[in-house]
């Protein structure tokens, strides 16, 4: 059958760093090291096994970038797939124009030309208001830089160096479009870069860099060095004045549409052997991949093995299942008999209303439940959970809240009833403590059958997507922060017992659907923050619209006919632009404009947050109307210490002040923070005498 | 028959070689195939049947069964949900599942040559002509009824065999699991305190009320296990008990509290698992006591607790776990039931079956079942009622009344703790917690049942007034057949084989003690789905423990002769197949006219032919049927039934 191909993952993930010309691979896995690699892309192999990087800074204590690697799959008779090898000879549907019936066409596939557009639109969007604007920004919404006003002056405050294409081996121009920069000079068409700022002035977005490995050809793309600057000039300047809107301020953060054009020579045409021409070469073609990827730019991952609570694959795993029917045996048509078969894209709306959680979904230990149960125990290495007296509420040992030798058994007939009935109580009172659905303004849980008198805390005890606000302030507040909906089933399942142990069962789970691609698209936002999102990390709540995607874990290209570089959609208000339009797909920069600029004063601020808890309905209310003198409760609550570590060691991880001074601070004092790794002395082949006591994780490189 | 090995021998051999290795647990069952017959049948692991499943009425398809479609790799043993079967071990070969799906098919037979299986035709024969004895069913009489679309049996609790005891406990043990989840409907608790909060008493409603309640209950141990329902407690059974039971417990001193005797069902022992359970969680000492009462049976909690000398209140902590292990070993066990009293005001409280004959000939609804909305009083089923609820509840002999406080009863929120001064069924408020009360209460109904069919007429005042917190309304209760159930102390099942034309029928013998006939009002002789067919009309009669009945043997002057159903039939007006036993409704929107020709019933009165044989000393009984055409010839095509049953209803 005609093969299809798909980039992925569908969502690369580069990072930022000020190392000039070091840079390493992206993790490919949840929770795992980055992978190395030399200065031109090659990953450093031993025994056929890619190496892990060990140092996260150059020679010169400089951080080294993060590449964003992409691969060609190909689909051609499994759901499976595997990576397309440069040379092997397949079958494709020829997509000519004004044909009536296409062509199946044998083909030797030559190479993969690679297409990336990056764009930075932060100044040119609108503020950021909490969640204002996740579903439609009010016409009174203010912009960002609002006194340009002029669709042409606004166009110039986007950062929009324009598309690039990389090769590893062209026919014709052999290994010269190997590597591309996102600077104005090797742009195609007048490039906007802002003008000169302080204190760092952006020169780049990034680079591209087509690599070889074994007979695959693969794509890596980089992003900038990290510079933010104001373009204000004159006494006072540079200055910060708020975590998110700073006016005359831009970053090199960035994102776009990963295109791939596959070349072949035609061997075949409907099964007859091609025609050569007259110097005896066979014709030659290219291909659009059917599934593109996209690329987002991140900050320095310096937790890089500690997983957050919701990861952006947990994000978008959740929406996945909920809108794309991506794994539809846990979420899906009843009955859950197998016989139902899975929806068109064009039935999908019809399917979101019939959809529901399979009750005989039982989850498995290993693959689904422990990677959750093990997050709040690791984040004791980047918080401090109780500072006054050092409780350790997530213990793992035999006898704390997460004994997981307890924890993992299922009921299974012949179990001793009163282990049964400590089993159950131990993962009820787990599942018990959880936010719920609705839950978002709500500190503290219901009193636990048998432990009434205990003070329980709703988990995970993190920041809301907006608790900064009262609903009289404006958009609804979401204090606290709570798992997604399928994490919240799966743990379900599992506190009422319907669930596997792989060990018990001397069974592996079965694999998640889709593959080694799928796997990869999963494994590489493992390391993405997944919420909450005021406005986040390297997304913000734009990432679960489930219109800006086109497929599970794939974002919705605007088609490139439709765009052009120099006329980059802009808000809809600002007369003469072209208007951004979600359901035409996203544009280069329309993922990260959601985020603050510079990046470094949301990052320095999002540490802890004073969360105002006075009343129980305190989402509306008005004291100073009846000069009511209350004295307002507030908890210190932490946002995503795994992404922003606050306490390290016991010692404060960032020298930073949690005001505007640090946030300005923070725009250089980034590239000297440490990176929290792994205790030498729990790693394989320590030789020296371990001791227990010593943190598993410490900061490292500072 | 065969010499072969059978396919259920075959299925264990083709599992354990291809587990061989694996570690698997299977939720606990480990090598599940070696499980006893009737379990596996019914194992579910994972949420899955494996086999035919629990609704013995819709038994799981061989393709669609859990092992064939785990062996196949089909959903959701396709990497889906699940690895395909064996875990950890080797794939088994398409041929041997083939033979494992036939052998799930056949409804997984321990024997190939099981005779309701294999087709024996020749032991067929003489079952249908009367020249062998068909055997009890040593099955589920409701799992039958269920099957052929009857009606349920709320049996005697005293006549329950010991799968429907264990079957019953099993579904109250089920609903009492969800005892931390207040708002859950399957929770035993939940259930409990509807009576708390909207029990109706002394008006005209107290009987139609708790029809109802114990319906919505009965239904909740269906969903559960749908052969069980809910026994009943006849009082009268007792009334021959006396306080002898209660010395043999207690030793020389009677008090006058805690001394009373209640059916075997509902008492309490400890038993091995139990021993073992508590085992380092109490003394050595306690232990030992408790050992020594092994498998005992008391009729409260705190007379086996003196029996064993382990003092009461000494030592809460252990105190609570034996009593926590009591409720488990019996779950219609309560910890707060003392039953007994004063001997002149309580203690007789067990009626007489003539004093229950006495308040059965009331004429008039009122005086019966309590008094109108216009003119409450309690009726005599009710003023009964309340003397067991009394007696069965009882006085904790534990409790010591402490002037300090007033409180005399423990907190509604948690009836589990504090001591309280009387006992659960003497609460109105509570006394639902007490398993008994179910029981107690099905005996009212039953009674009432009774007292309808004598007095088909007579009917509250407001037919039409809801019963909150159901939508039932008065007059939605009248029918217990309706509700799907029907009172019979004692079933003995026989089936037949449906295809063959039964000429003359003989059951094996059952023993039925001589109480037992004195004690049941009724006994009856059923015939169950007779097929229509299409030839001149037919009568059967029956005999009672007549091996040698026949068509010529003399229905006058024969006193084991019980009676004689007549039946009309006729021709086929349709084309082939118009006449075969029309499919029950299988779609729910089916609301066609029941079928003309729906099998029907026989039932035949036997109560003055047992009775007549009882009182020259026979207890063993036998079924003895003879089909006859009109000329008095045998019948050899007419009878085509499901299973022939003796009854006896109080």
């Amino acid at each position: 059958m005609p093969a299809t191909f798909r980039i992925h993952p569908g969502i690369g993930i580069a990072r930022l760093g000020n190392s000039p010309t070091s840079f390493y691979i992206a993790p490919e896995t949840t929770g795992a090291v980055p992978i190395d690699c030399d200065t031109d892309g090659n990953p450093i192999v031993v025994n056929g096994v890619e190496q892990r990087v060990t140092q996260y800074k150059d020679g010169n204590g400089a951080i080294r970038r993060q590449a964003a690697r992409f691969r060609v799959f190909v689909y051609d008779g499994t759901a499976e797939g595997r990576e397309l090898r440069i040379g092997e000879t397949l079958q494709v549907q020829s997509k000519r124009k004004g044909r009536e019936q296409a062509q199946t066409l044998t083909v030797q596939i030559t190479g993969i030309a690679w297409k990336v557009y990056l764009a930075n639109k932060k100044a040119s969007w609108y503020e950021f208001l909490t969640t204002a604007g996740e579903h439609g920004y009010a016409p009174s919404h203010p912009l960002r830089n609002a006194n340009y006003t002029t669709a042409a002056d606004r166009q110039r405050l986007i950062i929009d160096p324009g598309p690039r294409t990389v090769q590893f081996y062209d026919q014709f121009q052999g290994a010269s479009l190997r590597r591309a920069q996102f600077d104005a000079a090797s742009s195609p068409a007048p490039a906007t870069f802002p003008p000169p700022l302080q204190p760092n002035s952006i020169a780049t977005l990034g680079e591209l860099i087509a690599t070889q490995q074994d007979e695959t050809n693969r794509l890596l793309v980089l992003g900038g060095f990290g510079n933010s600057g104001s373009m204000k000039s004159g006494f006072g300047n540079p200055q910060i004045t708020s975590f998110v809107n700073n006016d005359g301020w831009f970053d090199d953060v960035s994102d776009g549409p990963v295109t791939a054009k596959l070349q072949y020579t035609v061997l075949q045409i409907s099964g007859v052997d091609a025609p050569r021409d007259a110097n005896g070469n066979l014709p030659t073609g290219a291909i659009d991949v059917d599934d593109p990827a996209w690329v987002i730019v991140g900050y320095p991952r310096y937790a890089p093995e500690i997983v957050d609570i919701v990861t952006g694959d947990d994000l978008l795993f959740d929406l996945s299942v909920r809108n794309f029917a991506y794994e539809p045996y846990l979420y899906g048509d009843p009955p859950f008999d197998g016989t139902v078969p899975a929806p068109k894209p064009d039935e999908l709306p019809a399917w979101r209303s019939r959809a529901r959680w399979n009750p005989e979904y039982y989850p498995y230990w290993k693959r689904d439940i422990l990677p959750i149960l093990m997050r709040p125990y690791f984040y004791q290495y980047v918080m401090d959970f109780d500072p006054t007296v050092g409780g350790y509420p997530h213990e793992i040992g035999p006898h704390g809240n997460f004994a997981l030798k307890n924890l993992a058994i299922p009921p299974y007939e012949g179990e001793d009833p009163t282990e049964r009935a400590q089993r159950h109580d131990a993962r009820t009172f787990l599942y018990w403590v959880l936010r719920k659905d609705g839950q978002e303004n709500v500190a503290q849980a219901p009193p636990y059958p048998g432990k009434e008198n205990t003070l329980l805390y709703l988990m995970p005890r993190l920041a809301g997507d907006n608790p900064l606000q009262h609903a009289n302030d404006g958009a609804p507040p979401a204090k606290f922060y709570r798992l997604t909906d399928t994490m919240l089933f799966i743990l379900k399942q599992w506190a009422e017992g319907k669930f596997i142990n792989e060990d018990r069962e001397d069974i592996e789970a079965p694999p998640l659907p889709g593959g080694v691609g799928a796997a990869l698209d999963r494994g590489v936002l493992g390391a993405v923050l997944g919420g909450s999102f005021c406005p986040g990390g390297e997304i913000s709540w734009i990432a679960r619209n489930p219109a800006i995607y086109a497929a599970p874990y794939r974002i919705r290209h605007a088609h490139s006919s439709t765009y052009q570089q120099g006329a980059l959609s802009q808000p809809g208000v600002v007369a003469g632009a072209v208007p951004a339009n979600i359901a035409g797909g996203l544009q280069p920069g329309d993922i990260s404009k959601y985020d603050g600029v510079p990046w470094q004063a949301d990052f320095n601020e999002c540490s802890t947050q004073d969360i105002d808890v006075t009343y129980r309905d305190w989402n509306v209310s008005y004291p100073a109307s009846t000069g009511d003198p209350i004295e307002p409760v507030v908890q210190l609550i932490y946002w995503w210490p795994a992404h922003r570590p606050m306490m390290v060691n016991t010692g404060p991880w960032s020298p930073t002040a949690q005001n505007y001074a640090g946030d300005l601070q923070m725009v250089t004092a980034w590239a000297t923070l440490g990176f929290i790794t792994r205790n030498p002395m729990f790693l394989p082949g320590f030789t020296g005498t371990v001791d227990a006591t010593q943190p598993v994780f410490i900061n490292t490189e500072n | 028959m065969s010499n072969e090995t059978s396919r259920y021998r075959r299925f264990q051999e083709i599992m354990t070689v291809a587990a061989a290795g694996s570690s698997a647990t299977y939720e606990g069952y480990g090598t599940f195939w070696n499980l006893p017959l009737p379990e596996l049948r019914r194992l579910e692991l994972y949420g899955i049947a494996m086999f035919l499943g629990k609704d013995e009425q819709h038994p799981v398809s061989g393709a669609r069964s859990g092992i064939v479609r785990g062996l196949r790799g089909r959903y959701p043993f396709d990497d889906t949900l699940y690895p395909p079967l064996p875990w950890g071990g080797k794939r088994v070969a398409e041929e041997d599942i083939a033979l494992i799906e036939q052998w799930v098919d056949a409804g997984c037979p321990e024997s190939d040559d099981d005779p309701a299986k294999a087709n024996d035709a020749a032991k067929l024969q003489a079952l249908a002509s009367g020249d062998a004895a068909h055997p009890e069913h040593d099955g589920n009489v409701n799992a039958f009824f269920a099957a052929k679309g009857s009606i349920k049996q709320r049996k005697n609790v005293n006549a329950l065999t010991d799968d429907e005891l264990t079957r019953l406990r099993g579904a109250f043990a089920w609903m009492k699991s969800f005892k931390k989840w207040d708002l859950d409907e399957r929770n035993f608790y939940y259930w409990a305190r509807i009576h708390a909060s909207q029990c109706q008493h002394g008006w005209e409603e107290f009987l139609t009320w708790h029809r109802a309640y114990l319906y919505g209950f009965e239904m909740k141990l269906q969903d559960h296990d749908p052969s069980v329902t809910l026994p009943y407690w006849d009082w009268t059974d007792d009334s021959a008990d006396d306080v002898i039971v209660s010395v043999q417990d207690m030793g020389p001193s009677v008090p006058n509290r805690d001394n009373g005797v209640i059916p075997e069902a509902f008492r309490c022992w400890i038993d091995a698992s139990g021993l073992k359970n508590l085992e380092g969680k109490v003394s050595t000492f306690v232990l030992a006591a408790l050992s020594s009462v092994q498998d005992q049976k008391f009729n409260s909690g705190s007379r086996l607790f003196a029996k064993a000398g382990i003092t009461y209140g000494k030592e809460p902590a252990s105190d609570k776990l034996i009593v926590a292990e009591l409720e488990r070993i019996n779950p219609l066990f309560h910890w707060k039931r003392w039953p007994g009293g004063n001997a002149s005001l309580i203690f007789q409280a067990y009626p007489t079956t003539n004093d229950v004959d006495t308040i059965l000939k009331i004429e008039n609804f009122f005086d019966f079942g309590s008094g109108s909305t216009d003119d409450q009083f309690f009726g005599a089923l009710e003023n009964i009622h309340n003397l067991i609820h009394n007696f069965t509840g009882g006085l904790n002999p534990n409790y010591t009344f402490n002037p300090a406080t007033t409180e005399a009863q423990n907190d509604p929120a948690n009836p589990d703790d504090g001591e309280v001064a009387f006992g659960d069924m003497q609460n109105g408020a509570f006394t639902a917690f007490d398993p008994i009360f179910w029981f107690h209460h099905s005996n009212v109904d039953r009674l009432w049942a009774q007292w309808q069919a004598l007095h088909p007429s007579a009917h509250p005042d407001d037919p039409t007034a809801v019963l909150p917190p159901w939508n039932f309304t008065v007059e939605d209760t009248y029918s217990t057949r309706k509700l799907g159930y029907e009172y019979v102390a004692k079933t003995h099942l026989f089936l037949t084989d449906s295809d063959t034309a039964i000429t003359r029928f003989r059951s094996e013998a059952v023993t039925v003690p001589a109480e037992v006939v004195a004690q049941r009002r009724r006994a009856e002789i059923r015939v169950h789905t007779m097929q229509y067919v299409t030839r001149a009309g037919f009568h059967v009669r029956a005999f009672l423990n007549s091996p040698d009945a026949n068509a010529e043997t003399d229905t006058r002057n024969n006193e084991r002769y019980v009676g004689q159903v007549n039946v009309l039939t006729g021709l086929c007006i349709g084309g082939p197949g118009h006449c075969a036993v029309p499919q029950r409704p299988t779609n729910r929107f089916d609301k066609r006219p029941r079928h003309h020709k729906t099998p029907s019933n026989l039932r035949f009165d036997a109560t003055a032919t047992v009775r007549a044989l009882a009182a020259k000393g026979e207890t063993d009984f036998h079924v003895n049927l003879v089909v006859l055409n009109t000329d008095g010839t045998p019948a050899d095509d007419a009878l085509f039934i499901d299973g022939v049953t003796l009854n006896f209803l109080d």
